[in-house]
């Protein structure tokens, strides 16, 4: 569930009311948003490769709510896209079918449809760089056919173009794409005022769970900083604590 | 899920019934056999690629039914009409079987060829590709002594398991038989790696064992044109003149005169031995080992071969000229894409295989892990011997009850 747009800039606004540090406009607002967003959104690969790893010391827990790998992987659920690639025949290669709706962040898995064989075949297809390929490729045990396809990447026109060999009929890829900028749209009221307008807005992606940490991140950037140095140390220490208690 | 999903029809007749009700166009088969269309139409030359025939009925009484055709197209293994088949019509798909199938109606219309019965027994085992999927499953990633491996990886240990394998531990399930032509000589079969056996077949069907010539003879692989001095000639390009071997020659020349006691004798059973009969006699005058008496290498009649391996081929001894001979020999398993099964007694024996290459392979493995898999691996390999060599206390009882057999000497 995302995490509404409003709800976070009246949040902060009210802090800064609070802190007395002054107003934030929407434009403001937006663009920090658009930046914290993407900062939470980039945090969740380190951490989930580091949940991943307690797998090799079989540390990891298989509880329903406690696995903090599958925990986190959930939270990229919202950017998780089944995006459409088509063949070009000039390119030979598969690109992400125009107009393009969601900016690609990262290719997960590719399936490889065979429709013009019986039984059609749709197999996993192996991401290789292109020397990879290039030895797989030579030894008659590993060379690519259509139940163990290659790709790899390279690009047309700065567009990222698949090489898949063999050639399939159609290609299904499973992605990652950037979040959508949130945006807190509005109106001007009677009187000068900014009047939140929910059809003119876009809110964050992330996950609600996240709400918190998307209020707190922003107002960092607006400055909101504790100058007792014994505050700022203690809930340095609190939050490291807590970082250690989850990753732990 | 239970793994057999084919129902006892499908898997001893090859037919699958569907009836047409007017609106339905694709009739999906689940036969284990994919179905492989070449045209529907028997005057169009791929009719012949087709590994079914499809039969329609508008009764379903046996004897009723008339080959389908007219156009229809296979896709992913579903029978696909461009217009629905009418109402009540019973559509059956036979696959092609040695005795033509139930369906058609006369010798044309008979489904004739070996589909099903390459399908008998395939449950004792499972393809190359199903094992590689299951390893990917079972023992690649998080939590697991193989926490990420690329797949090309993963093939390629298997498909080297199955080569290993296929040389010493699956059973010998491949056998050419030949007639000798006057040549002598027999070009190696395609996916031949190493020869098991070779027989001559009698007239009764009983096979006699012909053993490798060993030290009698050789195939010279280089036989160079020589010139007086003996310096080897070269052609205009420069590369040396070769000529037939005169070893072969001779062999093949001289062997049955003045080798073989009895050269005409060997129509049926013939268990003359060199220089010695079977009652332990002196026969001949010039037989080969008359100087030093009987070797027991070259103590048969059967006849004789070796492996000329300049040629590719196989060079049998004079005598077994125009005989029936049978050929048994390894291949490795990768020739042909029926070929890539393993046998499911080795299946556990391919995995260990395939998790001990993969470990061995990578650096900064602990030597314990790698040592352990090792041992699994060999003790996976020898249970896997023992079960393919299928030994059955019965039949060991039975070749051991001839041990008390008085043995004259």
């Amino acid at each position: 569930m995302a995490v509404s747009v409003d709800k976070v800039y009246k949040t902060v606004l009210f802090i800064l009311n609070k802190e007395q540090r002054g107003y934030v406009t929407p434009a403001e607002f937006n663009s920090v948003a658009e930046q914290v967003q993407f900062q939470i959104f980039e945090s969740y690969f380190p951490d989930g490769n580091q949940q991943y790893r307690k797998d090799q010391t079989n540390s990891q827990n298989d509880t329903e709510f406690f696995d903090m790998f599958k925990d986190i992987s959930y939270k990229l659920h919202p950017f998780e896209e089944e995006v459409p690639f088509t063949y070009s025949a000039v390119t030979d290669g598969f690109s992400q079918t125009t107009p393009v709706v969601d900016v690609l962040y990262k290719i997960g898995e590719v399936i490889s449809n065979y429709t013009d064989v019986n039984p059609i075949i749709n197999s996993t297809t192996q991401l290789v760089s292109k020397a990879e390929f290039n030895k797989i490729s030579r030894s008659k045990l590993t060379a690519p056919d259509n139940k163990n396809p290659l790709f790899f990447t390279t690009n047309t026109t700065g567009n990222l173009l698949l090489k898949v060999t063999p050639t399939p009929n159609t290609i299904t890829v499973n992605a990652l794409v950037t979040p959508t900028p949130p945006n807190w749209g509005f109106t001007i009221g009677g009187l000068g005022q900014y009047v939140y307008n929910a059809n003119a807005s876009t809110d964050f992606e992330l996950d609600v769970s996240e709400q918190s940490l998307l209020i707190l991140e922003i107002l960092k950037y607006f400055g909101i900083v504790i100058n007792d140095p014994t505050i700022i140390q203690a809930a340095s220490q609190e939050a490291q604590q807590m970082e250690i208690n989850e990753k732990s | 899920m239970s793994l057999i999903t084919e129902t006892n029809q499908q898997y001893y007749q090859g037919a699958q019934g569907f009836r047409g009700n007017g609106v339905k166009l694709a009739f999906e088969t689940t036969f284990d056999t994919d179905l492989v269309l070449g045209s529907f139409d028997p005057n169009d030359i791929n009719y012949a690629l087709n590994n079914f025939k499809l039969y329609t009925s508008s009764t379903g009484i046996p004897g009723s039914y008339s080959e389908y055709i007219t156009e229809f197209s296979v896709v992913d293994n579903a029978i696909t009409f461009p217009i629905a088949p009418a109402t009540g019509l019973y559509i059956v798909v036979q696959l092609k079987k040695l005795d033509g199938g139930l369906y058609g109606a006369n010798d044309a219309e008979k489904a004739y060829g070996q589909a099903v019965e390459d399908n008998y027994g395939s449950y004792s085992y499972i393809t190359l590709d199903d094992a590689i999927d299951n390893f990917m499953v079972g023992y690649v990633g998080g939590g697991k002594l193989i926490q990420r491996a690329k797949k090309s990886d993963i093939l390629f240990f298997a498909k080297r398991g199955l080569q290993e394998f296929s040389y010493d531990t699956l059973k010998s399930v491949k056998s050419a038989e030949l007639t000798v032509p006057v040549s002598l000589t027999l070009a190696l079969p395609q996916d031949y790696v190493n020869y098991v056996r070779a027989s001559w077949i009698d007239d009764v069907g009983v096979k006699h064992i012909i053993y490798p010539t060993n030290n009698l003879t050789i195939s010279p692989y280089y036989t160079q044109i020589q010139d007086s001095k003996g310096i080897p000639t070269q052609d205009n390009f420069g590369s040396d003149i070769e000529g037939t071997s005169i070893t072969q020659e001779r062999w093949h020349e001289g062997n049955a005169q003045d080798y073989l006691v009895d050269n005409a004798g060997l129509s049926g059973i013939n268990d003359f031995a060199f220089n010695w009969n079977q009652n332990g006699e002196w026969i001949g005058y010039r037989n080969y080992g008359e100087l030093y008496g009987l070797d027991p290498q070259y103590s048969q009649m059967n006849g004789w071969f070796n492996l000329n391996e300049r040629e590719g081929k196989m060079s049998f001894s004079s005598h077994l000229v125009n005989r029936l001979i049978v050929l048994e020999y390894i291949s490795d398993g990768l020739a042909y894409d029926t070929d890539t099964k393993i046998p499911k007694m080795a299946e556990e024996a391919l995995y260990a295989h395939i998790l001990h290459a993969v470990i061995a392979s990578r650096a900064n493995q602990p030597e314990y892990l790698v040592q352990r898999l090792k041992k699994e691996r060999f003790a996976k390999l020898r249970n896997a011997k023992i079960r393919l060599s299928n030994i059955k206390t019965d039949e060991i009882a039975q070749v051991m009850r001839g041990k008390s057999k008085w043995i004259k000497h």
